[in-house]
């Protein structure tokens, strides 16, 4: 039941993220087609495009965090056997999730300072795009808890846990 | 315990513990901050504009793109290219491997996708050909470092976002050193087939050369078109990377045909992984660089540094020999994102230029990606080629100090990345 639910909020995390890419992409084009033609570019691409890209990386948590997917050193992780290396991942998690709710408690506030100001070249206030913020701090912690409990039950089982994995340049 | 000696044990102790590395960067940052007395309000006013740049953009553009003409099957033709032009040569496939490696360096700025995409082709025919697999395994990994050297590059885009350098620049600054690596990996692939004596291959016509290189033309002219347009003024590092998705989507769909939406949309999912996992990155390494810069920090590591010594060669080696061992362990991005401006403060005050120090530490860092005990392309080759990780290193030795000394040529010579862009009127 937990498992599908948050299966179901992966997917939608997946497919924001998805259309805002595509969104972003076509914003940017605007910006090259526009440049040849004698007409003004418009203004707006380029703040726009930041802006979209924020929001990707927003929705983008979920997956990255769930899957394990950011950058780690885990020459210990692997040297571990199956328990002690769920054991590590629990400790792992939960500073991650120590982490992501000081941020987001604390991004609260940050984010109500700027709603006072506006985008410089649309009719957005700044609080919108700065809740980026607590969208990637609420993703990351609801899918490290989710791990949390994935490892948790690793270590009661002594089965292998997921190996950590890197991507880099 | 005073608040900077905290940040560094906390950060170096989570980062070896297998903490993901943003992670061990948001965490040492609110010790530092708590002990410091200065509250948490500062994080995530840092952490957004870390994150908000128009150059970042490039990032999950020239990811994308990569991904794309992966999909879309460039993949093989660039083998079939290489092995055309190269297969007859003793040791040709492992030529055919670096040039393959060279060509995809254009479209994907990256060495991991580009060690996983060359080396699911190339090591498999490599061993059926009779090359030993660690040695197949060891080519790939290696040859994979141009990817983030030759343009575009997303290292090169953070060292941007960092100093403001000029993206542009720094990609065809990467163009020159980037040649000389494959050349220098190409030729020592070539001493050990001679000297081991590893087949080569049938030679074929010219019309089969022609038609090979017919198939990898779009791949081809993709960084031509590239470096044509930055150079040119066409458009941005940014525009560029879009340029590519488009270039790409419509190579995969209309010209190859090897494309589907379903690949399309798999693509996607994994450029919206691979970009979350790096703004992340520059999110809280934005906090962190704001830590030291405002603890004086990098000119504490410049003064410490220029106290051992004031003599500029000795400085570049001391600093190479740094980030070699940096390397070993770190990911090439958050060690930019960490060491980068504390070293240029370093690298301006004996001299250096900085778009040459951003290709010399590039260049450096990515040799850490094929050397133990953490090198990402290393274990990429060594999953595909089925050998241990000790016989896998031992094969890559002799190309690893290839690159070294190619680093130090780039090093001291700044005209290998300077010469280019003075051309271009960069």
């Amino acid at each position: 039941m937990l498992s599908s639910f948050m299966r179901f909020i992966e997917r939608i995390n997946l497919i924001a993220a998805t259309l805002l890419l595509v969104v972003l992409i076509c914003v940017v084009l605007i910006q090259v087609v526009a440049r040849p033609l004698p007409i003004p570019s418009p203004p707006w691409t380029e703040e726009v495009a930041r802006f979209l890209m924020v929001y990707v990386v927003a929705f983008g948590c979920a997956m990255a965090t769930r899957h394990r997917e950011l950058v780690n050193v885990d020459i210990l992780v692997n040297l571990l056997p199956a328990r002690p290396r769920a054991a590590l991942h629990i400790v792992i998690d939960l500073i991650i999730l120590v982490c992501t709710v000081l941020l987001f408690v604390n991004a609260i506030e940050y984010v109500e300072h700027t709603a006072m100001r506006e985008a410089t070249t649309v009719p957005i206030q700044m609080s919108w795009i700065t809740t980026c913020v607590l969208v990637i701090m609420a993703n990351i912690a609801l899918f490290t808890l989710w791990n949390l409990v994935t490892d948790f039950v690793q270590l009661v089982r002594g089965t292998t846990a997921e190996p950590s994995q890197e991507n880099a340049a | 315990m005073s608040p900077t000696v905290a940040l560094f044990a906390i950060f170096f102790v989570a980062l070896m513990a297998g903490v993901p590395v943003a992670i061990a960067l948001a965490l040492s940052s609110i010790c530092y901050l708590l002990i410091a007395d200065m509250g948490l309000a500062i994080m995530a006013n840092q952490f957004y504009s870390g994150m908000d740049s128009f150059v970042l953009l490039c990032i999950p553009g020239f990811l994308l793109a990569g991904g794309l003409m992966n999909g879309g099957g460039i993949t093989d033709r660039i083998v079939s290219f290489g092995n055309a032009w190269f297969g007859h040569i003793r040791g040709g496939l492992a030529m055919a491997n670096v040039s393959a490696s060279m060509i995809f360096a254009g479209i994907s700025g990256t060495a991991v996708s580009e060690a996983a995409s060359i080396g699911s082709v190339m090591i498999p025919a490599m061993k059926r050909s009779g090359y030993d697999a660690p040695f197949s395994g060891a080519v790939t990994a290696v040859a994979s470092t141009v990817g983030p050297i030759i343009p575009p590059s997303v290292p090169m885009i953070i060292v941007g976002t960092l100093t403001g350098l000029s993206v542009g620049k720094l990609f065809i600054a990467g163009a020159v050193p980037g040649l000389l690596m494959g050349l220098t990996m190409a030729t020592i692939a070539y001493v050990i087939a001679c000297k081991r004596g590893y087949p080569k291959g049938e030679k074929v016509s010219m019309r089969e050369r022609l038609r090979a290189t017919r198939g990898a033309i779009w791949a081809i002219l993709m960084p031509v078109l590239l470096i044509g347009g930055l150079v040119s003024g066409i458009f941005t590092p940014t525009e560029a990377s879009i340029f590519a998705v488009v270039f790409s989507l419509l190579v995969g769909f209309f010209v190859y045909k090897d494309l589907t939406i379903g690949k399309m949309l798999a693509c996607m999912a994994e450029t919206i992984s691979g970009t979350t996992g790096i703004l992340l990155l520059v999110g809280f390494a934005n906090v962190f660089a704001w830590i030291l810069t405002s603890e004086g920090i990098p000119q504490q590591i410049a003064a410490g540094l220029l106290s051992i010594t004031d003599n500029k060669y000795l400085l570049i080696l001391l600093i190479n020999l740094l980030l070699l061992l940096v390397g070993m362990f770190m990911e090439t991005i958050a060690a930019l994102l960490i060491l980068f401006t504390p070293l240029l403060a370093v690298a301006t005050q004996i001299g250096m230029d900085p778009i040459h120090f951003a290709v010399m530490m590039v260049i450096n860092l990515v040799i850490g990606l094929t050397t133990p005990p953490v090198g990402v392309c290393l274990f990429v080759a060594q999953g595909i080629a089925r050998v241990s990780l000790v016989e896998i290193a031992k094969a890559a030795a002799p190309f690893i100090i290839g690159n070294i000394v190619l680093l130090f040529f780039v090093a001291y010579i700044p005209g290998l990345s300077l010469w280019l862009p003075a051309l271009f009127g960069m």
